[in-house]
């Protein structure tokens, strides 16, 4: 049985018809990319799965059980951690009470452990424990909010978009960490605009238009397919 | 966005509760009018029966005649709804018709013979209402055309039934309460129907220029009613550009009437005539059109002066700012009675809490007085006194001059809607933002809102303090502000027929209808009633505990209720209820959502 | 020892910084409020080209005046600006997690006074208010008024608020002025319900003060007096504190500014050291966000009313310890000047709250009393000055004194 699994999922944002129909699966483990245009629905399949919008028809399940009900801080509950697109850190908290946010679930025990251990990935952060988070450099942010969402340790990790707006070499930071996170056997739901990037660490990949999957494969496979490669990878 | 937020109801609906709703009236009337001459017996009712005994010969007839008309009626609705299909309810309807109208022949040919005059005729033993009633049920059978018959029926019973109660009975609360209101509703039904315009014009002359007039010549304290109805419509209007067109929210409205109450009554009131030492009023009662004019323009520059330093604010901050100048103004007028620091030569502007008494009321010819003299007398209430007739004529001319200022505000909001300007004052209020990004001139244009509004209040300030010949700080405390906040809230921000709706709803619940149950507990009182069921005498009601001197409680649960359940307001503006709705869909998005994002911070994707 | 060094850093961290920084706010604001009036003293006493203000009162000495009753003055002030001050963090809560001025906080604040009022009276029926230890009685009006203020607070979001969440921004406004009136009406017909009076005057003067036996024959439960009536010891929150020197104070004041102060460090160490108050600031900061962190928003919010309004009943008490007379449309102004003091220090912003509190109250102090030397401005005014304060502080810093400019996205 899939981790996670969308079915036939449709949802409205107002009169707007987001998703028409998305069905997609993330197995325990693996590395699953999103890749769209602008518009093309892929936050909006996150904010779906974490519950922040509700699909109108469609399930979402979680290990089979379905979580499409379920108000977004029980579905985080569930171990759905969703680093949103943006970074989102909350400016006037400081670094730890940022990263203590993300164990607001946590057991209180646990938490100082678990952000400790996200030390050994990010060691930034550990430098600007007591700085405010508004005052961290974007890629610094962007370390945050990732942090902030593994301090969960969600049996899925829904990432939005890390690498936007980030200079080249935090964009590698990023993918290299999101590849360590990979091997230390993370479950991630990756959606990037840089679809070379991401088909590179995913294991597999759907593509979205216009609220529709119009392709799924192996990341390698969709690597080679002339549509991709004209439509997303810009090459001729 | 959302046209089809609330479905139509299909004919066959609206024939059926139209037919409900005609029977339950046609059922009160009979059974619980009071009648104005019941001299003997009890004076609460059983209409029916006491015509029943008097008319004897007619007693058969007046239990068939409803009856047919009731057919009639439905068979009316019926043949609108399956054009072209005699059915049974159609001859019942012709029938019906017909018997009503033979009735009310035969009623008043007895009618004159009894009384002689037709005018004695109408008045006796509520005839009125009968042959409005029954001339209304015989129309609608012969004619299938409900509309203009029901409105008829309406003003008409309405009229008789508030002619037909008395101070002098026991339950004149309740009736007046319900009579009255179903009169001063009856403008909007008429607006809300669809007929000839000019039928409609005609209605609403009836009724607001002669029988609510009419009324009032009878009983001077609907005349009072009347008349503060029209100020505060007036006011509203005003707050509504501002509310309403502009999205701003006012807080201290009524500071802008008190300038112009103020500046009228510090000119003529007998007490304020220390300012320059002399020992007359200031100005003569002439200069009161003048007045009329400088109350506009001042309550405008203050309008001005107050919103350029503040209209910058967002807006929960400019409605707290608004409260505190209104409240500012307040304690400016409750004060100024000494601005000297030399304790001989006291300078004395407002007279302070005590308030000016003395105002002047503009000048009369003495034609005006003999025309009310002689209406009065044709209408049978004859008035005696010199005192009377003056004081009745001069509460007809404010009655009817508010009416003309109103008339005149609510053409030029009207007007405004729709011009380059309204169309400014939505961009601001819907988009701030992108509106100043299109170059509306932000400032400039809520200046203009607040002035315009500022201004009318102006008006209605000077009109007030002559109809008063007294002002005093307590009548512009923040309690008033939000009455006329939840006459624009009720009636429905933007809308210029709500917001008269909201006066005339609003006014009347405040000023008659808590006012009237006060009256009633008290008579209730007197008879040492105890009301069944829980046993409870009313003579242990406490003597604090007085309807009429809780109107805050009733505007907090309006505007409470009005927020949640109507925010566009009982009769809305149409872009109103669309900008209402799309936050209503939003919040449901967000309910769904549970984490309710901010508006704004989340876009789609 | 670590865990005693700890402990130390804990105190000094949530009990003495707080207590300090208070301190320095009281001691700073006193001391330029204090110059100011002795500036003005100094400069109205000698008639400035002919414009003499005070011509009326011949042989007044407006600059020794100030400096007579300065003390008085400074701790009128500074009590009353404590109550402002808690108050003021009700508003600036609420304002912090839904960006919403909650009007009815005002009246929360008035229902404290009243609980208190209905605590102390049905102590005094049950002849326990004479008896039980002072302290403890106010203790427990305070903790009555904030049990129930809180609820009731809660109550009203959930009623009139909840439903109203992302509506235009004034919508919820009006419903929260909607409930502002609907809840001075329902104290009136309640206390014309069980009364049929509305002043409900604090029977002071009883508390750890047994009557005398006759006395208890004619004893009037609402005033809580008899006539001639005489206490066996001066009334316990008359009692005079000494300060420095020869000055002293009642014990209402002490009480007031040490109850006070309580709730701010408790609040202080809430917002900032504990799970749930760091998800309020979460929440304030980024719903959406905070949702995806698993805090739930609702949860929080309703949290946030709770204190709230608990403060404000809190409040209520202090301020009718103070006044010694409640009526059901006592909210207003003490409402609209905690209002100005929350905006005075940056709305939001709970220190914040806490300077323009004391501030206020100095001003207000300040003004009461020395606007009687002026013959041609009198008492009538001095409701004025807070209006005055905030719509100056709205055109020249909206921010505040301590705001930071949000992040506001339209």
């Amino acid at each position: 049985m899939a981790l996670l699994q969308l079915e036939n999922v449709h949802t409205y944002y107002g009169h707007i018809h987001a998703l028409k129909g998305i069905s997609l699966e993330v197995n325990q483990g693996e590395i699953v990319t999103l890749i769209g245009t602008n518009g093309a629905g892929k936050s909006t399949t996150l904010r779906t799965i974490s519950g922040m919008a509700r699909p109108r028809t469609g399930s979402v399940k979680l290990e089979g059980k379905p979580i499409h009900n379920l108000p977004p801080h029980q579905i985080t509950r569930l171990g759905v951690g969703h680093v949103p697109e943006g970074r989102r850190i909350f400016p006037r908290l400081t670094v730890r009470e940022n990263l203590e946010m993300g164990g607001f679930t946590v057991a209180r025990g646990d938490v100082q452990r678990r952000i400790d251990s996200t030390f050994v990935l990010f060691p930034r952060i550990k430098e600007r424990l007591e700085q405010l988070g508004g005052t961290l450099s974007g890629g610094e942010q962007q370390m945050l909010a990732m942090a902030r969402g593994l301090v969960l340790e969600p049996r899925i990790l829904l990432l939005d978009e890390p690498s936007m707006g980030l200079a080249p070499v935090l964009v590698e930071a990023i993918f290299e960490i999101i590849r360590t996170l990979h091997q230390k056997g993370t479950t991630i739901l990756l959606v990037e605009q840089n679809a070379r990037m991401a088909l590179q660490v995913a294991d597999r990949g759907y593509i979205l238009q216009s609220g529709r999957i119009v392709m799924e494969d192996s990341a390698k496979a969709l690597q080679s397919s002339e549509m991709v490669r004209k439509a997303y990878l810009g090459e001729e | 966005m959302i046209q089809n937020a609330q479905p139509k109801a299909n004919p066959d609906q609206m024939a059926r509760r139209s037919a409900i709703f005609f029977a339950v009236l046609l059922a009160f009337a009979f059974l619980l009018m009071p009648w104005r001459n019941a001299t003997s017996g009890p004076n609460t009712g059983m209409g029916l029966l006491r015509i029943g005994t008097e008319y004897g010969a007619f007693s058969l007839l007046i239990f068939l005649v409803p009856l047919a008309a009731l057919a009639g009626f439905a068979a009316g609705f019926s043949q609108r709804i399956a054009p072209h299909s005699p059915t049974f309810f159609q001859i019942a309807a012709r029938v019906g018709g017909a018997a009503g109208l033979i009735y009310v022949a035969v009623a008043m040919i007895y009618g004159l013979q009894t009384t002689g005059s037709v005018g004695g005729m109408l008045s006796v033993q509520g005839m009125g209402i009968w042959v409005t009633l029954f001339t209304a049920a015989g129309l609608i059978g012969l004619t299938y055309n409900p509309n203009v018959t029901f409105i008829i029926v309406w003003i008409g019973v309405s009229f008789f039934f508030v002619q037909g109660i008395r101070r002098e009975m026991t339950l004149f609360p309740l009736w007046s309460s319900i009579a009255f209101p179903m009169l001063t509703i009856s403008p909007f039904l008429v607006l809300s129907i669809k007929m000839p315009r000019a039928a409609q014009i005609a209605l609403l002359v009836l009724v607001v220029c002669v029988l609510l007039p009419m009324v009032g010549i009878e009983d001077t304290f609907y005349l009072e009613l009347i008349i503060q109805i029209s100020i505060f419509a007036a006011m509203a209007i005003g707050l509504n550009i501002v509310i309403g067109f502009a999205g701003l929210l006012d807080l201290g409205y009524i500071a802008f009437f008190a300038v112009g109450a103020y500046l009228w009554g510090m000119f003529t009131s007998t007490a304020a005539d220390t300012v320059f030492k002399t020992s007359n009023a200031l100005a003569s009662p002439d200069a009161f059109w003048l007045f009329l004019l400088l109350g506009v323009i001042a309550a405008g520059i203050t309008g001005v002066l107050l919103g350029l330093p503040v209209l910058r604010l967002r807006g929960d901050y400019l409605a707290i700012v608004t409260l505190g100048f209104g409240e500012i103004i307040r304690i400016l007028v409750s004060n100024l009675s000494n601005i000297s620091s030399n304790p001989i030569r006291r300078v004395n502007l407002t007279n302070g809490a005590q308030g000016l008494p003395g105002i002047a009321h503009p000048i009369l010819p003495q034609g005006l007085y003999d025309l009310v003299k002689s209406i009065a007398a044709a209408i049978g209430v004859p008035l005696n006194t010199q005192s009377s007739v003056e004081a009745v004529t001069l509460q007809l001319f404010f009655y009817f001059l508010v009416l003309t200022v109103g008339g005149i505000a609510v053409i030029i909001a009207a007007r405004l809607d729709n011009s380059p300007i309204g169309r400014a004052w939505t961009a601001i209020r819907e988009d701030e933002v992108a509106a100043v990004a299109m170059g509306v001139p932000r400032v400039r244009m809520k200046l203009l809102a607040f002035a315009m509004g500022a201004s009318f209040a102006g008006a209605m300030g000077v009109i007030f303090a002559a109809k008063q010949s007294f002002v005093s700080p307590e009548s512009f405390s923040f309690i008033q502000s939000i009455f006329i906040l939840v006459i624009v809230i009720v009636g429905g921000m933007g809308s210029i027929r709500g917001v008269l709706l909201g006066a005339v709803v609003v006014t009347l619940l405040n000023l008659q209808v808590l006012k009237n149950f006060s009256l009633l507990i008290n008579s209730l009182k007197n008879l040492d009633w105890v009301v069944p069921i829980i046993n409870f005498p009313i003579r242990n009601w406490p003597s604090q505990l007085e309807p009429a001197r809780y109107e805050r409680l009733v505007f907090g649960v309006l505007l409470i209720v009005m927020m949640i359940y109507r925010p566009e307001g009982i009769s809305p503006a149409k872009r109103r209820r669309m900008e209402m709705q799309e936050a209503a869909d939003q919040t449901l998005e967000e309910a769904a959502a549970e984490g309710a994002p901010r508006p704004g911070m989340d876009k789609i994707e | 020892m670590p865990a005693l060094q700890r402990a130390g850093n804990w105190i000094n961290l949530y009990i003495l910084k707080p207590i300090g920084q208070i301190l320095v706010f009281v001691v700073v604001s006193a001391a330029i409020m204090s110059a100011l009036a002795l500036l003005l003293g100094a400069v109205l006493n000698t008639p400035w080209h002919g414009i003499d203000l005070l011509k009326t009162r011949k042989g007044i000495d407006l600059f020794n005046q100030v400096v007579k009753q300065l003390p008085d003055m400074l701790l009128d002030g500074i009590s009353i600006g404590f109550v402002y001050a808690v108050i003021a963090l009700g508003y600036t809560m609420v304002y912090g997690v839904l960006r919403f001025i909650n009007f009815a906080h005002s009246e929360i604040f008035m229902v404290g006074g009243v609980i208190g009022f209905e605590v102390m009276t049905r102590l005094g029926e049950a002849n326990a208010l004479s008896t039980m230890p002072p302290l403890f009685v106010i203790l427990l009006m305070i903790l009555m008024a904030m049990a129930f203020c809180g609820i009731l607070a809660v109550v009203i979001e959930r009623i009139a608020y909840k439903p109203l969440r992302g509506a235009p921004k004034l919508v919820p406004l009006i419903s929260a002025i909607g409930v502002s009136f609907l809840l001075t009406d329902v104290v009136r017909a309640v206390q014309a319900l069980s009364r049929n009076v509305f002043n409900m005057p604090y029977p002071l003067d009883r508390v750890g003060n047994p009557p005398r036996i006759f006395d208890l024959i004619s004893f009037d439960p609402i005033t809580q007096l008899s006539k001639g009536q005489q206490f066996l010891n001066p009334p316990f929150l008359q009692t005079r504190i000494p300060l420095v020197g020869n000055l002293t104070t009642n014990m209402t004041t002490v009480i007031i500014i040490v109850s006070a102060i309580i709730m701010v460090v408790g609040l202080n160490y809430f917002v900032n050291a504990t799970k749930l108050g760091k998800g309020i600031r979460a929440v304030s900061q980024d719903q959406t966000t905070a949702a995806l962190m698993g805090i739930n928003v609702n949860q929080m919010i309703t949290l946030t009313f709770l204190i709230g309004g608990a403060l404000g009943g809190a409040a209520g008490v202090l301020f009718g310890l103070k006044v010694a007379n409640i009526t059901p449309y006592i909210g207003f102004f003490p409402g609209l000047k905690a209002f100005t003091a929350a905006v005075l220090g940056g709305i939001g912003n709970i220190t914040g709250a806490l300077l323009g509190g004391i501030l206020l109250g100095l001003l207000e102090a300040f003004f009461s009393a020395l606007l009687p030397f002026f013959p041609a401005l009198g008492t009538g005014y001095s409701d004025i000055f807070a209006f005055s304060v905030l719509i100056l502080v709205l055109l020249f810093r909206p921010t505040g004194l301590l705001g930071k400019k949000e992040d506001e996205k339209v």
